[in-house]
């Protein structure tokens, strides 16, 4: 086991539309470490998100993949897995939480279903009843106070929070080593996002788990990465650990990014 | 008087699905806002905010209470004069884009106030106009010919705010105006509404979920949870010393940009189907 | 939109605005509704102007039933008239009532759609009312209609109105009712706006993309059903050619293997038939892209 759970080193996305290629990622470097959050951070169009589709394999076919490695500890070369067997991965080996907590959850199969569905995509032999006692204890972690009425219920029974949940505890289900979450608590409210992230950076801590956390949002990096990488225009323009790159940014555009979070001293000096 | 006062506003709605509950957006609600000031409006979602917002312009009809402006009621106005009321009271939308005519040109947005409330001017007093606040707002007067599609989101937010400001209002509704910009984006809006304030001493009533934004641009708050106001104060005093513990969980949620700031979420009642620390006081 | 300073012009970048250009791209992207055009235009240019082979009104009695040839290319009917020139006469008629009884129904559905998609109790009756009607079956209503006076050619195209009016509101209705919930149309009302400006300001342009197509496919169904009455010798009557009712003329012929009568009028509303649908779906494919 080495110290790096995720290894991307130079990984480009071109994407063929009628007016030609777009080169939306140009060589960029992830390295996630054990235990480890690394957030990406970036403005809409840095190419943050295609970034972690195309490590997931989640591209459309018109979007080309390259990279030196694409390394996953444990596993191998993600690069050369073929868009089949990148199932097998998703779930098992890497979870995924999306922005739309919604949109990832199925509307007609209850919640109960979607978890046994999960077991039996990943051929794990585990049987109805098994399964249901392995997501009422999945829910019951991630903070759920009724798990059996939620199983039996819908997706459109949950508020966007709940369904959250249910989404991280479905990505944590089969025990992955790698969790990558890609806007998980745009669109929820402060309140739901600071008990989602708080859950999500205990989930990482105490299982040893590592995560690629991709927001927009300055303040859930500061408060839950360790380290951070910034893009723009499908580039890295800097990284390095949080608490250097937030507090004293080198380039430009992070300057330019943190500056554009009001601080709250500055803001009292304003108003008063 | 203030410019702006709102009495005991209620507003229930039917429930969206069969057989469940009615929801009350608003719960007797009343605030004043004076000429020039922004008031904010932080809540979250069911909160009721952007029902107050759309109920303070009679957007939609309350079912008690009133809303006076500069004395007037609304509600005992017949269509066409509220019709000629709505030149002094205006309102930009969170999505700047599904805000504007997808059909129409810029200019065209821009100049159909200028046709509903001042048709005495000709075509070129009003192409003048148009050009004049587009400039204002920070557009050049060429985007004019081009369609709300072909602009940038903060672009169309400028245009929506130029559409807003062309009647010469005194007091406009921002609802959630930067929640879907970009970062960098976001500040530029606020400091051109700020500059706009400034200029034409409008009064604003800025709804929005985002404590950073709010604190950024306003001169006091109003604090909304489940369809009532909980605390209203001036901003300084609201994050210096905030009163009503759902504020204080508001506060507390905020995440700040600088790591050495480490923040510690204090939950208040919440969802009942999520473990939370117990509540700190019973709600309001 | 006179008095607004700049018209509304849709800049395409990187394309000189030379409208041979324009042109050839939209037959390049939609080459089907291209094909389908020309062959429209071409049979109503024919049909109008163009010289006919023979008198399509006319028989030979020493010419009856004879196959496709030189002479006679499409062959001849059992009188001996020229099916080709028949063909393409009966054109004039079968598309010109298409259109008219299309017209109408636009003309009147478009207005009651627009009604029924008010939140008022006006508005519930009318789409109670429309239930009602369309319970109906309306195909036998119009046949009854039309063969009620006495064949007049403008029950026909108040046949194919009725049948298609309620389309026509249902789709006025069920966009603009979608429309109506948009931002910008708050905004509208917001700004003050009066309910004819909401309505032909805003409504209407952002519905003309489904109008059209909702059109064109009624021009393709009008013809359908117009050849179905005339098949069942309802409406156009004899000498004046229409594709339904030689249809049935030749129908009997078929078995006796004298193919050519029904097939080329059959051919003739097959053809146009696509032709439209292919135009219905070109218009929409471009509506949809210019909202991006």
């Amino acid at each position: 086991m080495s110290d790096t759970v995720l290894d991307v080193r130079g990984l480009t996305v071109d994407i063929a539309t009628p007016d030609g290629t777009v080169n939306a990622v140009r060589g960029v470097d992830l390295h996630v470490g054990r235990g480890e959050i690394l957030g990406v951070v970036g403005e809409s169009g840095c190419g943050k998100s295609t970034t972690i589709k195309g490590i997931l394999g989640l591209l459309p076919p018109n979007a080309e993949v390259g990279a030196e490695m694409i390394e996953l500890d444990g596993y191998g070369d993600l690069l050369a897995t073929p868009r089949k067997k990148m199932r097998e991965v998703r779930g098992r080996r890497i979870g995924f939480v999306a922005q739309n907590p919604f949109g990832s959850l199925n509307p007609i199969y209850s919640i109960e279903r979607q978890f046994y569905e999960l077991q039996k995509a990943h051929g794990t032999k585990v049987g109805k009843k098994e399964s249901r006692e392995i997501a009422h204890a999945m829910l019951d972690g991630v903070g759920i106070v009724n798990p059996a009425r939620v199983l039996d219920g819908y997706a459109h029974q949950l508020s966007g929070g709940m369904a959250q949940r249910v989404v991280i505890a479905l990505a944590t289900t089969l025990s992955p080593q790698l969790l990558i979450a890609d806007e998980p608590t745009t669109g929820l409210d402060a309140t739901v996002q600071a008990q989602i992230m708080d859950l999500i950076s205990g989930l990482v801590r105490s299982e040893q788990r590592s995560m690629l956390l991709v927001t927009h949002d300055l303040g859930v990096i500061a408060q839950y990465a360790q380290r951070v990488v910034v893009m723009l225009d499908g580039e890295v323009v800097e990284h390095g650990p949080v608490m250097e790159v937030m507090v004293d940014p080198q380039h430009e555009y992070t300057r330019k990014l943190i500056n554009s979070v009001p601080k709250r001293e500055e803001l009292h000096d304003v108003t008063a | 008087m203030s410019l702006l006062e709102v009495e005991n506003a209620c507003k229930t709605f039917a429930s969206r699905q069969r057989g469940g509950d009615p929801v009350q957006a608003l719960r007797g609600v009343s605030l004043q806002v004076e000429a020039g000031e922004t008031l904010a409006i932080i809540g979250e979602s069911g909160s009721g905010k952007s029902t107050l917002g759309r109920a303070v312009l009679r957007l939609l009809e309350l079912d008690e209470g009133s809303v006076r402006m500069d004395g007037v009621d609304l509600a005992g106005l017949s269509p066409s004069e509220l019709r000629a009321k709505r030149a002094e009271m205006q309102i930009v939308f969170q999505e700047p884009y599904e805000s504007l005519n997808p059909r129409m040109s810029i200019g065209s947005i821009v100049a159909e106030p200028l046709q509903i409330h001042r048709k005495g001017l000709g075509a070129a007093q009003i192409r003048k106009l148009v050009i004049e606040v587009l400039e204002r707002v920070g557009l050049p007067a060429k985007v004019a010919t081009r369609l709300p599609g072909e602009l940038s989101g903060g672009q169309q937010q400028r245009v929506g705010v130029a559409r807003a400001v062309v009647s010469e209002p005194k007091f406009v509704v921002l609802d959630e105006p930067t929640s879907s910009l970009d970062l960098s984006i976001r500040a530029q809006i606020l400091e051109l509404l700020a500059q706009l304030q400034a200029d034409l001493g409008l009064a604003y009533l800025f709804v929005s979920h985002d404590m950073h934004t709010v604190e950024k641009v306003s001169d006091r708050i109003a604090v909304m949870y489940l369809g009532e106001i909980v605390e209203t104060a001036p901003t300084v005093d609201l994050f210096r010393s905030p009163q009503h513990p759902y504020t204080q969980t508001l506060l507390s949620a905020r995440l700040s940009a600088d790591p050495r700031e480490k923040h510690a979420y204090r939950a208040y009642e919440g969802d009942a189907s999520v473990r939370a620390t117990p509540p700190q006081q019973a709600p309001a | 939109m006179a008095e607004s300073p700049a018209p509304a012009r849709r800049r395409e970048p990187g394309l000189t605005a030379s409208r041979w250009t324009t042109v050839r791209r939209l037959v390049a992207e939609h080459p089907g509704a291209a094909l389908g055009v020309t062959f429209i235009v071409v049979l109503v240019l024919w049909s109008l102007f163009g010289p006919l082979p023979y008198d399509p009104r006319g028989t030979d009695g020493s010419a009856s039933r004879e196959g496709p040839s030189g002479t006679h290319w499409f062959g001849t009917d059992g009188t001996g008239g020229d099916v080709f020139s028949r063909v393409i006469e009966a054109a004039k008629i079968d598309l010109s009532l298409a259109l008219a009884g299309t017209a109408v129904a636009l003309v009147i559905g478009v207005p009651l759609g627009l009604a029924a998609s008010t939140k008022g109790k006006g508005s519930q009756r009318l789409v109670r009312g429309l239930d009602a009607f369309q319970a109906f079956p309306l195909l036998i209503l119009a046949l009854a209609l039309v063969s009620l006076s006495g064949n007049q050619l403008y029950m026909v195209v108040v046949a194919i109105a009725l049948l298609n009016i309620p389309r026509y509101m249902r789709l006025l209705r069920s966009e603009v009712l979608a429309i109506r919930e948009s931002r910008f149309v708050e905004a509208a009302t917001a700004m003050g706006a009066s309910t004819p400006r909401l309505i032909f300001r805003h409504l209407l342009p952002n519905v003309w993309g489904v109008i059209l197509v909702q059109t064109s496919l009624t021009i393709a169904n009008s013809i359908v059903v117009l050849s179905s009455l005339s098949f069942l010798g309802v409406g156009v009557s004899a000498p004046t050619p229409s594709w339904g009712s030689m249809i049935r003329d030749g129908a009997g012929n078929m078995s006796s293997g004298e193919w050519w009568i029904a097939t080329f009028p059959g051919l003739a509303v097959l053809l146009c038939v696509l032709a439209f649908n292919q135009l219905a779906d070109a218009i929409g494919d471009r509506t949809a892209r210019s909202y991006r």
